[in-house]
């Protein structure tokens, strides 16, 4: 319930007469005390109603501001739990790829991965340099920019190689095809 | 229409009157979610319009007029 009396919610006064209708109905209330109680009745429910409305107003407004605070909240926590998890797999990750060449060389056979006699045929005809690069790119699934760091190259020339020796099998195994 | 008028046309199951609100806090709605990450502000405008809805309906409008 609004109570009229208190000072403090001068605000709302000046918000309820900002209407037209409702200072006008004030001002008679005003001009005439004597008047019939109606009148005094109906500008005391059109206050109540007034102070009901924006009571509605704020409510579901702090609701809009609050859930989205929450919510913006929630999503960046559940963000910041998930990046240590990627922060260890990246040591671990870094642990693993750094051990050196002859382990990688090692570990990767191209006859492990390739079922098809062509394909494991045309991967022997490559390069030795090319071989490489590839075993790197597709059988270790590392980037252009960190096989080229492994081999002390750059990042193009990985590029380059790994393009030529795809175009190489691929001419062959086409042209395997054709005869 | 005044607010409350429309938030117990809602509450009777009126669909145009619960549009209605949403839409009148529309802006209110659009300034909350600035400060958020565009990649979960749909979200997050779906929840508060699913809160609005249950808040609306379990608004006690007995004690105003």
């Amino acid at each position: 319930m609004f109570r009229p009396t208190n000072l403090s919610n001068q605000k709302f006064l000046d918000a309820f007469l900002a209407q037209e209708d409702n200072q006008q109905l004030c001002q008679r209330v005003i001009a005439s005390p004597d008047d019939t109680q109606k009148r005094n009745d109906e500008l005391n429910s059109r206050i109540q109603e007034f102070y009901a409305e924006l009571q509605l107003i704020k409510y579901i407004s702090s609701l809009i501001r609050f859930t989205a605070i929450e919510l913006a909240v929630r999503t960046q926590k559940i963000g910041k739990v998930f990046q240590p998890t990627d922060e260890i797999e990246r040591v671990i990750d870094s642990f693993v790829s750094d051990t050196g060449k002859s382990e990688w060389e090692n570990k990767a056979k191209w006859e492990d991965v390739i079922a098809d006699k062509r394909v494991l045929d045309a991967v022997q005809t490559l390069t030795e340099k090319e071989r490489e690069i590839l075993a790197l790119l597709y059988l270790r699934n590392l980037k252009e920019v960190e096989a080229a760091t492994l081999l002390g190259t750059s990042q193009q020339a990985v590029s380059k190689t790994k393009k030529r020796a795809l175009l190489k099998l691929r001419k062959q195994l086409l042209g395997g095809e054709n005869t | 229409m005044s607010l409350l008028t429309l938030v117990k046309r809602a509450q009777n199951n009126d669909e145009s009157a619960m549009v209605e609100i949403i839409e009148r806090f529309e802006p209110k709605i659009r300034k909350s979610l600035k400060f958020t990450d565009i990649g979960v502000r749909e979200d997050i405008r779906q929840e508060i319009v699913f809160r609005m809805i249950r808040a609306v309906k379990t608004y006690s409008t007995k004690n105003c007029l």
